[in-house]
């Protein structure tokens, strides 16, 4: 029992990234606004608030769109319950751009945006538009004390997956590597037991590829439309899955052990480069629709706040335990049966 | 070394001379799909159609143009082969035999691609990255088929798994050399284009590196 | 025939949900996924990944199962 403290750790990690990734409250964010078009002349809008405490704040709310740069108040707003406000606008018949951004800004919630809102209609967009008079009390400071995860628009509450989808990749690329350790090995030592954990190693990742590969589908079709859209990232984890999927084809088509190890260490070797190449640097050279993308690594630009972070890497560490301790399994079964096999 | 590696290419130059089984059986091959593509489309006007077509004839053919070049020789004549020259050594050899090779495949098969296909998008091209992007490709190309050809050689569905293993690795490869050549024929500016011209070379060094490292392992036997 | 069950099962969890969503575009999944700002995603993420892991344990008590198999085997 000594050396299984590990193994509790990475449980412990992972039941931890589940609370924490489940229990936290998304920040309060706006979800939507109807109608969400404004004409020239008075337009009343419900505006939807996900999260917000809009009776609370009681006098201190305040409302406003800005459009390049001028802001527009109500003259009328009315607190329907904690998530829906009315407001009414009265607007000029010149803008200086189509589109107006909301913000709120309350005692309760802070200040709140959402970016192109609006979508003006039946109003002139020119470059001389109409002033109105100054209107913004000071703003209620933003709340900073409590523990929630970033409201962004379209991702919504999934914004949580990435506590339980991203680790996954990062488990799968983790024991790749180790695979890759194995294989350098065999061929330096020529055991065959290095060559079976060599296998069993990519065989776990390629199971936590596939979980990557499935839950992304499943993320995608819901933020971005598809089970399945064409983005670099997304390409890239594929071929990894195939070049696997060929590493075990190309050993089950050797019949003769030593040769298969062989042969099987040199093409993961070969195989390793050439996919850590697609998922890592080919992606940051195309658009791509997940984030981190242009140059920068995935982790800096990553929309990665610091209370997500304090989850997203005990998770990546957890899940990477969990997996090393699926090969160790796997590996402890491999020797029995070798073992039996050489008596 | 260097002479072994010499007396390799010129062996394997001269064999390839007298039967000219490799480049006629590769020279049919591209000028058949090169008609099938023209029967199916006549001419192409859109270039990254006409890009992309014929990067992936010229694939193809690459792959059954490497894939002879460890077969090609009996095991008999392997062992001998084995006796006489390192590994590092043959590989450098078949590596450089397989980039000429391919090299003159892809040019002659530019040729014949633009005479039957249509040479409407090439109005704009920059020739020289144009050339670029061919020869790179060729010799790209023959690096990483070179080794997955060594690999499939040992086993018995030589050419079905040949298929399985390059596909995969090649495609990082294939897909920025589509991108190269088509900014090339595009006419697009050799300060912006570089860069894709550099990466190539990044992955065509790297895999060659890997080549020669692995190879040794591969050849004993 | 292990080989052969194992590849049914992958194809099955990659299946799974584009056989659900093939009865029409606003069905049910639809309306779940996207209410109570889409938590439903991510219930159904993580709930692939336990049904995942999962069926990787079968598939490794499986073969453990064989090996104590072939022990007793040899015992008696």
């Amino acid at each position: 029992m000594a050396k299984q403290w590990w193994k509790f750790l990475s449980a412990f990690l992972i039941l931890f990234s589940l609370i924490l990734g489940f229990h936290t409250p998304l920040a309060p964010g706006i979800m939507g606004v109807s109608p969400d078009v404004l004409t020239y002349g008075a337009t009343s809008v419900t505006i939807q608030g996900y999260n917000t405490k809009f009776t609370e704040s009681g006098n201190t709310l305040q409302v406003w769109l800005v459009n390049s740069g001028i802001i527009y108040c109500p003259y009328e707003l009315t607190v329907v319950d904690d998530t829906h406000v009315r407001a009414s606008f009265s607007l000029s018949d010149e803008v200086g751009d189509s589109f107006f951004d909301l913000f709120i800004n309350s005692e309760s919630d802070g200040t709140i945006v959402m970016t192109s809102a609006f979508i003006q209609s039946g109003m002139v967009v020119g470059l001389s538009p109409v002033h109105p008079e100054p209107c913004l009390q000071a703003l209620a400071p933003a709340e900073t004390g409590s523990f929630n995860f970033p409201n962004q628009p379209i991702l919504y509450e999934s914004i949580r997956n990435l506590l339980f989808h991203v680790p996954s990749w990062f488990a799968m690329i983790f024991l790749m590597f180790v695979s890759l350790i194995y294989s350098i090995r065999y061929l330096s030592g020529n055991s065959i037991a290095h060559d079976i954990a060599a296998a069993n190693a990519a065989h776990v990742g390629l199971v936590f590829a596939i979980a990557g590969l499935v839950t992304g589908s499943l993320w995608a079709r819901f933020t971005w439309g598809a089970w399945w859209v064409s983005d670099p990232r997304l390409n890239g984890a594929a071929i990894g899955v195939l070049i696997y999927l060929a590493y075990f084809v190309l050993r089950s088509s050797v019949g003769d052990d030593e040769k298969s190890a062989r042969l099987g260490a040199v093409y993961n070797i070969f195989a390793f480069v050439m996919m850590l190449l697609f998922v890592m640097v080919l992606p940051r050279l195309t658009d791509s629709l997940h984030p981190g993308v242009g140059g920068n690594p995935a982790f800096n630009k990553y929309d990665l706040d610091d209370n997500l972070r304090v989850v997203f890497y005990p998770a990546v560490i957890g899940w990477i335990g969990m997996g090393l301790w699926l090969l160790e399994v796997r590996n402890r079964i491999a020797r029995i049966e070798l073992n039996r096999i050489l008596r | 070394m260097w002479r072994q590696v010499q007396a390799i290419i010129t062996k394997d130059l001269r064999t390839e001379w007298r039967s000219k089984h490799a480049l006629g059986s590769v020279f049919l091959y591209v000028v058949a799909s090169i008609f099938v593509a023209y029967s199916g489309f006549y001419q192409i006007v859109d270039l990254p159609t006409w890009n992309t077509l014929f990067w992936i004839i010229v694939l193809f053919a690459a792959f059954n143009a490497s894939a002879r070049s460890f077969t090609s020789e009996t095991s008999g004549r392997r062992l001998y082969l084995y006796t006489l020259a390192r590994p590092e050594a043959v590989v450098l050899g078949k590596m450089i035999y397989n980039a000429i090779l391919l090299l003159v495949m892809v040019l002659t098969s530019f040729a014949v691609y633009a005479g039957m296909i249509g040479t409407g998008p090439l109005e704009n091209t920059d020739p020289y990255s144009l050339l670029l992007a061919l020869t790179l490709g060729a010799i790209g190309l023959a690096f990483i088929l070179t080794l997955i050809a060594a690999l499939a050689a040992q086993t018995d569905n030589n050419l079905g798994l040949m298929a399985i293993l390059g596909l995969p690795v090649i495609l990082p490869m294939l897909l920025i050399l589509i991108r190269f050549s088509k900014n090339a024929i595009d006419g697009i500016a050799w300060s912006v284009n570089y860069t894709y011209a550099l990466q190539f070379s990044v992955i065509m060094i790297l895999s060659a590196a890997l080549s020669y490292i692995l190879f040794p392992y591969l050849w004993r036997e | 025939m292990n080989k052969l069950s194992n590849f049914f099962i992958v194809l099955a969890v990659v299946l799974l949900p584009h056989l659900a969503i093939a009865q029409g575009e606003n069905s049910m999944l639809e309306n779940t996924m996207y209410q109570s700002g889409k938590i439903n995603v991510v219930i159904g993420v993580v709930a692939f990944i336990f049904i995942i892991l999962f069926l990787y344990l079968l598939s490794i008590e499986r073969k453990l199962r064989r090996i104590e198999e072939k022990e007793k085997n040899n015992i008696s």
